[in-house]
């Protein structure tokens, strides 16, 4: 029947044309899916002439893929928005230790693995915004302070899936131990002005909404909303200021982007040369201007937006120690009941 | 009844051609459910044991509950509007007709973001109000749009379609007769409705509302960003979250297990009764009534059309338009890869589901049946699990049929996707096939085989031109569904490959609506079409019946 083999010989058409033959290019599994990474991937091709493939999915689905595929992975690079992932990925064994130390110094020590596993690409800070009028910033202190009673009804955060919380949290268990995490997070539940919803964003509006008073956010999100082509948002951005926790003890959480060469990785040296592109003064400036991230070079220099913001003093902790927490971090959250 | 000993039943089934083609396919799209249905065999562990104690009321609460309103109200809107517009004269009927299968071109996570961005504080609907009218409007004006009420109403709107469809070609087809007796009794339209058609069209919406229950239990995208924790954000939140695949597994089985029983109850109330009808298609006369009433029906069916179509297709164009200059209009490609999935799914589906159907039809024993309708499960699990299924499945081909090369050749590859789809969306159209070959009576089979002509023959000349209908409605109905499909396709797509769906959710779930805003509306827009001629051709085929 010719109807039949047209289907045999198309079926064949496609699966020869779905294999990869031999190219000069990197294939990156990214767990970020901002333009401006897309953009500089664009302008990386247009230098090197090496092609980027792109998978982009949530973090921790890729870490699957890449431990089903095991070594016939096709990914060389991971990226990735949230450091407890990036612990997990040394975890599971899919990372390899990258030996080039005058790349590793690019960035600063605790934000890379000893190892070499991973190294940082932008930071950011999980921030307090309040209202102004509703809240003297005098009367901001901690993240641990936040559980006390005067909060009640009044903090708004998203919810426990987000990676963000998570790391945050494991940041506290790590500065406060296991039972005081728990104990807080107990209390922050206590204190929530509606079960979490929406992302971050969501929160500083449910603030200018008179839903609550206080949000702990990434500091992105509020550049977005400042820089926001929506005059509402921009007014919304108005409305709150902004506060870095614990200045008076052991810094800001903050979290970083960060990626790392994937073991089974075929193209090592293209995935080495991406590595070094995004970590160039001029990339880096790049994504803090796009995205308002914090740059993890210490010489590229910040935006202005985030100058305005102030200085603040960040938690030294390295940044690989969240992921020794995380599970613990998620548990909490789920006996707690926190959403 | 033919009593057959085991032996000779065996060989039976060994030796028929047509039985063991059947076998063969339903293993094929039952392999990969079967490694998952393996997870019940994982040890519990002690994050199983946390999310049992912790977490997995609340899954079964928020799901159950899910399942029970958006089946209620979208039979509620789906059969009552499917009746109206077949049996009455009234204000727009004509259009309703067909306006009221629209928003099935919008899949329901696409619908959330639209609401969601325009309940919010900064939307300009509340602009507006604030600005103009001095609206103290809290956060969200009319209620909280992101919890479990929202995503119930957003569900029913956009997934009543799946009902109302199925019923009105059925009312359309084969209540003629019936209320033409039933009138012949003295019984009023509405008597004829409640006492006769409704218990007659069970299979009818029962196929639709299977549909919908299962669109729900599979949806990720809406209940993730509604913040409502269900069974598949908790297949999600094991796999991911917790890094245990087995745990995972276990839900995913629980899951099926769930759904199966749903289907196991609905089998055993249908049982021994009998829904063919042998009599010529005779079509409905429509009645004309009231302009009251006319108004009140007018009504019922704008609703569910503003709600599910009207309202987020209006925001995304409003979207759209107002961030005109910093959107990118790039999409030709990924419209390219999304119809090509699409196509190639749709046909392969029906091809496969018309002829299991018709193995079921012509073999009616229990060991076929029951293995076709456990091979339609994969629309019930989340995509996401059936990808898991396939990646073990193409991975372990990778690592053994050793081609003496380096690259890989299926996993990650079109090909693994659309299998992935057969296995996710083979209930899609199986149901719909089922449904019409129920209707047909299997006096035909038989009148032609004692007439001496081949199976292959009957299937082909009886079979497939009496299922031109079901055949025709499960095609766009796979269609749309690769189109909207999100989970799964974020998973398996090959390297370099976006299709509109990811494009949407990337942008949406990055919190950049308005840049998403275009893309969804393609995908409504290539989403009308198939309903557009699926409409245009039950139309043409009610006009040739009478």
């Amino acid at each position: 029947m010719s109807l039949r083999l047209n289907l045999i010989v198309m079926l064949f058409i496609i699966m020869v044309t779905s294999c990869h033959t031999q190219r000069d290019e990197v294939n990156v599994y990214s767990g970020r899916h901002y333009k401006s990474d897309e953009e500089l991937f664009r302008r990386f091709t247009e230098e090197t002439g090496i092609i980027i493939n792109l998978i982009k999915a949530d973090s921790d689905q890729l870490i699957n893929r890449i431990l089903l595929e095991g070594e016939q992975t096709q990914a060389d690079l991971f990226i990735t928005a949230d450091a407890s992932r990036l612990s997990r990925a040394v975890d599971h064994g899919i990372l390899y230790p990258i030996n080039d130390q005058a790349l590793l110094h690019m960035v600063p020590k605790n934000l890379r693995e000893p190892n070499g596993h991973w190294l940082g690409l932008t930071k950011r800070a999980r921030i307090i915004v309040f209202h102004k009028e509703r809240i003297n910033p005098q009367e901001l202190s901690t993240y641990e302070d936040l559980a006390d009673d005067k909060w009640k009804g009044r903090i708004l955060v998203r919810s426990s899936q987000s990676h963000y919380n998570q790391s945050l949290l494991a940041s506290l268990i790590a500065a406060n131990g296991h039972q005081s995490a728990s104990d807080w997070v107990e209390k922050i539940v206590d204190n929530m002005a509606q079960p979490p919803r929406g992302n971050d964003r969501d929160q500083v509006k449910a603030i200018v909404a008179g839903t609550g008073d206080l949000a702990i956010i990434n500091s992105y999100y509020l550049g977005l909303l400042m820089r926001s082509t929506n005059t509402e948002e921009r007014r919304v951005a108005n409305e709150v200021g902004l506060f870095f926790p614990n200045q008076e003890d052991r810094g800001t959480h903050i979290n970083i982007s960060g990626m790392g060469i994937v073991a089974s990785s075929k193209n090592k040296d293209n995935a080495i040369k991406l590595i070094r592109y995004l970590l160039q003064k001029e990339a880096q400036e790049y994504l803090a201007n796009e995205n308002f991230e914090y740059p993890v070079l210490p010489q590229a220099e910040i935006p202005m937006l985030l100058q305005n913001w102030g200085a603040f003093k960040a938690d030294s902790l390295n940044i690989g120690k969240l992921g020794d927490y995380l599970e613990d971090a998620m548990l909490i959250f789920n006996k707690a009941g926190w959403q | 009844m033919k009593l057959v000993f085991p032996v000779s039943l065996f060989r039976y089934y060994v030796t028929n051609p047509w039985l063991i083609a059947a076998f063969i396919a339903v293993l094929f799209l039952l392999l990969p459910l079967l490694i998952v249905m393996s997870g019940l065999f994982y040890p519990a562990n002690e994050i199983w044991n946390h999310i049992v104690n912790n977490l997995l009321p609340a899954y079964l609460i928020n799901t159950l509950i899910l399942i029970v309103s958006v089946g209620l109200l979208s039979f509620l809107i789906g059969v009552n509007a499917a009746w109206l517009v077949s049996t009455y004269r009234f204000k727009g009927r004509g259009f309703f007709e067909y306006a009221l299968v629209l928003p099935m071109a919008i899949p329901a996570y696409i619908s959330g973001f639209a609401y969601a961005g325009m309940l919010d504080y900064t939307s300009p609907l509340y602009t507006f109000l604030r600005n103009n009218f001095g609206f103290e409007t809290g956060q969200f004006l009319f209620f909280n749009v992101l919890s479990l009420p929202g995503a119930i109403i957003i569900f029913s709107m956009a997934l009543y379609p799946y009902v109302y469809l199925i019923s009105k070609a059925y009312f359309q087809q084969q209540s003629g007769n019936v209320a033409e007796a039933g009138a012949s009794m003295g019984m009023s339209r509405t008597a004829v409705y409640f006492r006769l058609i409704l218990p007659m069209a069970r299979p009818a919406y029962a196929a639709g509302l299977s549909l919908v229950i299962m669109e729900v239990l599979n949806d990720y995208g809406l209940v993730k960003y509604f913040g409502v924790e269900t069974f598949t954000t908790g297949i999600f939140t094991a796999w991911f979250g917790f890094g245990n695949l087995g745990a995972a597994l276990k839900l995913s089985v629980y899951l099926m297990i769930l759904v199966l029983a749903l289907i196991l109850i609905e089998r055993f109330h249908r049982r021994k009764k009998r829904f063919a009808s042998t009599s010529s298609v005779k079509r409905l006369n429509r009645i004309k009534i009231s302009s009251r009433y006319g108004w009140l029906f007018f009504l019922f069916c704008l609703i569910p059309f503003m709600f599910g179509f009207i309202i987020p297709l209006s925001a995304f164009i409003y979207w759209t338009i107002s961030a005109f200059e910093i959107i990118s209009f790039d999409f030709v490609h990924l419209l390219i890869n999304s119809f090509q999935l699409a196509t190639i799914s749709s046909l392969l589906i029906v091809t496969l589901t018309v002829f299991l159907a018709f193995v079921v039809r012509t073999y009616p024993y229990m060991i076929p049946r029951a293995l076709v309708r456990l091979s339609t499960l994969g629309y019930a699990i989340p995509g996401a699990v059936v990808a898991i299924g396939i990646l073990v499945i193409t991975i372990w081909l990778d690592q053994h049929l050793n081609y003496g090369r380096t690259w890989i050749l299926l996993t990650g590859s079109y090909v693994a996707l659309v299998y992935a789809y057969l296995v996710r969306f083979m209930a899609v159209g199986y149901n719909s096939i089922e449904s019409g070959n129920a209707k047909i009576s299997t006096k035909l089979d038989q009148a032609s085989r004692s007439l001496g002509v081949s199976k292959l023959r009957t299937l082909v000349q009886i079979n497939i031109p009496l299922l031109q209908g079901p055949i025709i409605a499960a095609s766009l109905l796979v269609f749309i569904d690769v189109l909207k499909e999100l989970p799964l396709t974020l998973i398996m797509r090959p390297f370099n490959f976006d299709t509109l769906a990811v494009r949407v959710f990337e942008y949406a779930s990055d919190e950049r609506i308005s840049e998403a805003a275009p893309a969804a509306l393609v995908i409504i827009l290539i989403g009308i079409i198939p309903v557009y001629v699926l409409s245009a051709i039950l139309k043409q085929k009610n006009n040739d019946n009478t």
